[in-house]
């Protein structure tokens, strides 16, 4: 009777569970059916998490001097990580978490610049906030393989766990500072190592390689499934690029470069070296430069050498004399008036201001006359004749170098006086490059030759030439006979008593070449004597010119006794000086005013003839007073004198010699000797005194001399 | 010989046949788990649950072939144990996710709760039965076994192990529901539980448990997180389409599967064995399960029918729950597939439900001749020689 209600019961719940059961039925039914549930593939989603792809990462190419030397590689960096979460080691016989941070911090401190204390206190933050794992800052970054290998020994001998390294790919520059401008850098990125500036970027296409892919089905263990579906791509690395940068070359440039920049503190300096035969650009450097490998205080990106147009100054007439020449309109022996030259209303003057009388064509190049230029480009060449040259001389394009952000200057020809000051070089702009590129055309009998840094592309680590980059004459502006006519002339500005290029005679070989002094134009012309680009375009051996080089100063602090072409003489000089001799290129001329070292004897009580006779080996020396007897000889120092110094003999009864054209060197020298004070005014070399010649030096409180800057353009 | 023909064919093969199979994908599901994730033997599980299958098949023949009113002897012990093991799992046990549910001894884990389930069933199929004459008043009737009940569910909840509490509490009631009480009184039942629940509820439902049901419900929403578990269920189950990749071709038991081998067997069923593999599992315990709720109809005594009910309400609502989170239809709670998911414990306290709905089920099948005997005698004779080794057999 009663177990009808059990029965009751039982009914109920064969129909509840039935109804469950169908409907469990029902819905695996549907997703084994449909293959999908709310609308999610399965299949897909399934697919998308089973499949591991992993990039085979490909090396970018090296970039390579002239010689092979190895300018740019990728090399591994290691960054220091330390486990501190300590379900890594679960179920493992050995801990591979940190399990003492103090020895972590002990071992890494020792080779790291990291603090033992920062390590540590790193380390338990971690751990407190539970994390995996924990890195170290900048310092812990960027280890060398090496450090890396001394680290893991150390570790390891102690048997400290949990520290790992993270393996990284940087872009390494092994000379550090060394035409940064033209190499550029490339930086580390997500998707590996891309160029930025410079051959870096310019030869991207080349230097990167393509990154391989792997994809392959696996299970949650990361092992591939019976069926992985493998897809493979394997990486293509990245060409090596040669360049024509001479590492030897270089070198000097960067050396001289630093010198300068260190001793005059200019605010540019820009310099190139280029084989005019080929168009070849050997070195080329600026500075403010910076180190690729660190670029956290990068004053100048830029590559001032051919991104930075500026008034160029009278290093520009050698190519207004040479337009002339070429044009049939130029008499070297003709005369003009020097000093001023007006023409509508405006007038220009030489850089005297004076001028120097009379003279032919010829001197007014090797003074560096800017009469004779606006002669020559105004009314022998005319405005229109003048400006066919100078897109002949390719001075108002870029020259096409295969480096990025080439830029070009403005040439003003449009008004009579813009003509004019075009012709010595202010008004219009150029670049340092442009004006390289143009003296090709005289150094390399009138073929002007197009410039280029890349020389070849090889495949990686091997041989084979895939590209060559082979010379071109980007224009022929002047013939054979004016080349080496200009060369002739070019060589006087170097040679020549008057020239203003005396500085840059080497000892070893011709020079001939062409300086300026460039106006610096911001706003209005900057005054001071330290407010000019001072520059040089020369080329040597002056027959046959091997190198070609140019040399700007922008800014130099000059002491009283320095001038802005020391500045620019010492980067010239060492660098084609060394580099001649390292091309093996041979010697053809002893200087014959070599400077020798020379002592001073005692002479103090001797006959002022006697000292005369004893010093007559340096080039000048000066007897101050009418005294018979030699009271002393300046400068003071007795041993390793230069030749060139320039001796004061004191008498017994000194008088104020005549100083004109004394440095303030010398002035000081003197008046220190006597204890005078010596106020000057202006800059460069004496032209006028307070005190009258023959004047009691005993006597005199105060001299006062008046400066005027020497004779260069 | 005879004495296998007294056993219930259904209910003997249904569970054997869900022991074997489930033993083989066991192994096709652990065999790669085995060594990479537990570093063990590929076949480490596969032995494991062999042993336990053998131990478990002599607990269900002894269980079977005890007359099933000889159980209610040990319900005094039962409900000793039971309270004993639960309070002592505090002291001594184990603690694994959290709860307090586990007793280790040497290899073996064993959970408490686990005996309750059949423990429980025991007992309110016991003291209902007895209760049937005044069943229908609410204090005296319904409500006294239920104190124990509440007692038991709430230790487990402290463990704690709400999964399981609320296994054993749909246990209960489904014996409860049988128990010949009044839709009345079910009804006062019901609104106590959902009182209870819902003020329980501000305590119990901790993020953790929360995130159970949205995962269950929006799993795409948390993929690598609450949906993950889900999903890769979902990704077995649709990959295995109406036919299966075949056996051992699975792939999410690779590691994508929480515990292929334990609760997400039915997973790896579905992706290796298609539609087909999850027809004949949840067929197997359909027939278990409606089987026992038939035998339950058929049992005049009580408690015999209670304990039937009880028994297959077990199967059927574990079964459910574990299919039902495989699928998506229900929270994900960490409750095994009767006989065919890996555990020693577990197996052996289903042997021992199926080995006791048997005797039930011998028990029904001994009145049906007795009553077929009475009516026509003569007709039977194999069935009373038959009988009468039952008989025997059942004074042993």
């Amino acid at each position: 009777m009663k177990h009808r209600n059990t029965s009751r019961g039982a009914s109920l719940l064969l129909i509840i569970f039935s109804i469950a059961f169908l409907l469990i039925a029902g819905r695996f039914l549907y997703i084994q059916t449909t293959g999908s549930v709310q609308g999610v593939d399965l299949e897909k989603w399934a697919e998308k998490k089973r499949t591991s792809s992993y990039t085979l990462p490909s090396e970018r190419g090296e970039i390579y001097g002239k010689n092979g030397m190895v300018l740019a590689y990728d090399r591994p960096t290691y960054r220091l990580q330390a486990i501190v979460d300590p379900s890594y080691s679960e179920n493992l016989p050995e801990p591979k978490h940190v399990t003492s941070p103090e020895d972590v911090g002990e071992v890494v401190s020792g080779h790291l610049n990291l603090e033992k204390e920062e390590v540590v206190k790193r380390i338990k933050e971690a751990k407190k906030s539970g994390k995996f794992q924990v890195e170290f800052g900048s310092k812990g970054r960027d280890i060398a393989k090496d450090d890396k290998e001394v680290i893991e020994e150390a570790l390891k001998e102690k048997s400290v766990s949990g520290v790992t390294f993270a393996e990284e790919t940087e872009r390494y520059y092994p000379n550090g500072t060394f035409a940064s401008h033209v190499l550029g850098f490339a930086k580390s990125t997500d998707e590996g190592v891309e160029g930025v500036t410079g051959v870096e970027k310019s030869m991207e296409k080349y230097l990167e390689g393509e990154d391989g892919k792997i994809s392959y089905k696996r299970d949650k263990y990361g092992t591939e499934l019976l069926n992985p579906e493998e897809v493979l791509h394997p990486p293509e690395d990245g060409e090596d690029v040669y360049l024509t940068i001479d590492q030897k070359i270089q070198t000097f440039l960067e050396d001289a470069l630093t010198e300068v920049e260190e001793k005059y503190e200019p605010s540019k300096i820009m310099a190139g070296v280029m084989d005019p035969d080929t168009g070849e650009i050997l070195a080329m450097g600026n500075r403010p430069a910076y180190d690729p490998n660190d670029r956290s205080n990068v004053e100048n990106w830029y590559n001032d050498m051919i991104a930075y147009p500026f008034e160029v100054g009278s290093t520009m007439k050698m190519f207004t004399w040479a337009s002339a020449m070429e044009a049939g309109v130029y008499d070297g022996s003709e005369k003009f008036k020097s000093g001023t030259y007006s023409v509508d209303g405006s007038t220009i003057s030489d850089h005297n201001r004076t001028g120097w009388g009379s003279i032919s064509y010829d001197e007014g190049l090797i003074r560096s006359s800017n009469v004779a230029a606006a002669k020559l480009g105004y009314e022998k060449l005319g405005p229109d004749r003048f400006e066919k040259y100078i897109s002949k001389f390719n001075l108002n394009a870029k020259t096409g170098i295969d480096l990025p952000g080439e830029k070009t200057g403005t040439i003003l020809n449009d008004r009579p006086i813009e003509t004019v000051t075009t012709a010595y070089g202010q008004g219009s702009t150029m670049t340092p490059l442009q004006l390289l590129t143009a003296a090709t055309a005289i150094a390399n009998d009138g073929k002007m030759m197009k410039p280029y840094v890349f020389d070849s592309i090889r495949e990686a680590n091997s041989s084979d030439k895939i590209t060559e980059n082979e010379s071109s004459v980007l224009g022929k502006p002047i013939s054979e006979e004016t080349a080496e006519k200009m060369r002739k002339l070019l060589r006087k500005v170097v040679s020549d008593e008057k020239g203003t290029g005396k500085p840059f005679a080497l000892e070893d070989f011709k020079v001939a070449g062409k300086t300026g002094t460039a106006n610096i134009s911001e706003g209005g012309y900057l005054s001071g004597r330290n407010n000019y680009t001072f520059s040089f375009l020369g080329m040597a051996p002056a027959d046959d010119p091997e190198l070609v080089m140019y040399v700007a100063v922008r800014q130099p602090q000059l002491e009283n006794s320095e001038v802005g072409s020391d500045a620019v003489s010492h980067v010239f000089k060492t660098v084609m000086q060394n580099s001649l001799h390292y091309l093996n290129i041979s010697p053809e001329q002893k200087e014959k005013s070599k400077v020798k070292m020379m002592d001073i004897p005692d002479l103090q009580g001797a006959s002022v003839e006697k000292a005369k006779t004893a010093l007559s080996g340096f080039k000048e020396v000066t007897v101050i007073g009418e005294g018979a007897r030699v009271e002393a000889v300046l400068p003071e120092s007795e041993k390793d004198v230069v030749s060139s110094e320039h001796i004061f003999v004191i008498t017994g009864q000194p008088e104020m010699p005549d100083m004109e054209g004394w440095s303030q060197r010398e002035a000081q020298r003197l008046t220190d000797y006597f204890g005078i004070p010596l106020e000057m005014k202006g800059n460069g070399y004496i032209k006028e005194q307070s005190i009258e010649e023959g004047s009691d030096l005993t006597k005199v409180k105060q001299v006062e001399v008046q400066l005027e800057p020497p004779e260069e353009g | 010989m005879k004495i296998w023909k007294s056993l219930d064919f259904t209910l003997m093969f249904a569970p054997l046949v869900l022991i074997g199979f489930g033993t083989v994908m066991i192994y096709s599901a652990s065999m790669v788990d085995a060594p990479v994730k537990f570093e063990v033997e590929p076949n480490h599980f596969l032995l494991k649950q062999l042993q336990w299958a053998v131990i478990g098949l002599a607990v269900f023949l002894v269980a079977a072939f005890i007359p099933y009113r000889q159980y209610r002897r040990f319900v005094k012990l039962t409900v000793l144990i039971m309270i004993l093991s639960l309070v002592g799992v505090f002291i001594f046990g184990e603690t694994r996710n959290n709860a307090t549910s586990w007793y280790v001894f040497g290899g073996f884990s064993v959970q408490p709760a686990e005996f309750v389930k059949v423990g429980l069933v025991l007992y309110l199929a016991s003291v209902y039965a007895k209760k049937q004459p005044y069943i229908d008043n609410f204090t005296q009737g319904v409500l006294p076994p239920l104190y124990l009940t509440s007692l038991l569910l709430g230790l487990i909840i402290m463990q704690p192990d709400i999964g399981t509490a609320a296994v054993i509490a749909m246990i209960a009631a489904s014996v409860v529901i049988s128990s010949g009480i009044r839709m009345k009184h079910v009804m006062i039942l019901v609104s106590g539980i959902v009182l209870v629940t819902v003020l329980a509820s501000q305590q119990m439902i901790t993020d953790e448990r929360a995130s159970r049901f949205t995962g269950a419900y929006q799993p795409f929403e948390t993929p690598e997180a609450d949906g993950y578990h889900l999903i890769q269920s979902y990704i077995a189950i649709g990959s295995g389409g109406l036919t299966g990749e075949g056996l051992g071709q699975g792939v999410q038991k690779l590691g994508y599967l929480p515990e292929p081998h334990t609760d997400f067997i039915m997973a790896v069923i579905a992706e290796e064995l298609g539609f087909i593999g999850v027809v004949i599992t949840l067929g197997l315990l359909a027939l278990f399960v409606l089987r026992g709720l038939y035998i339950a109809k058929k049992c005049e005594d009580p408690f015999g029918s209670l304990l039937a009910i009880g028994i297959s309400s077990m199967v059927a609502i574990q079964a459910i729950i574990n299919l039902g989170a495989m699928s998506g239809l229900l929270p994900i709670t960490g409750v095994p597939l009767p006989f065919v998911s890996y555990g020693g414990s577990a197996l052996l306290i289903f042997m021992l439900a199926a080995g006791m709905l048997n005797s039930v089920a011998r028990g029904v099948r001994f009145n049906e001749e007795k009553e077929v005997k009475e009516k026509e005698p003569g007709q039977f004779k194999e069935r009373t020689t038959n009988k009468n080794r039952g008989v025997k057999s059942w004074q042993n």
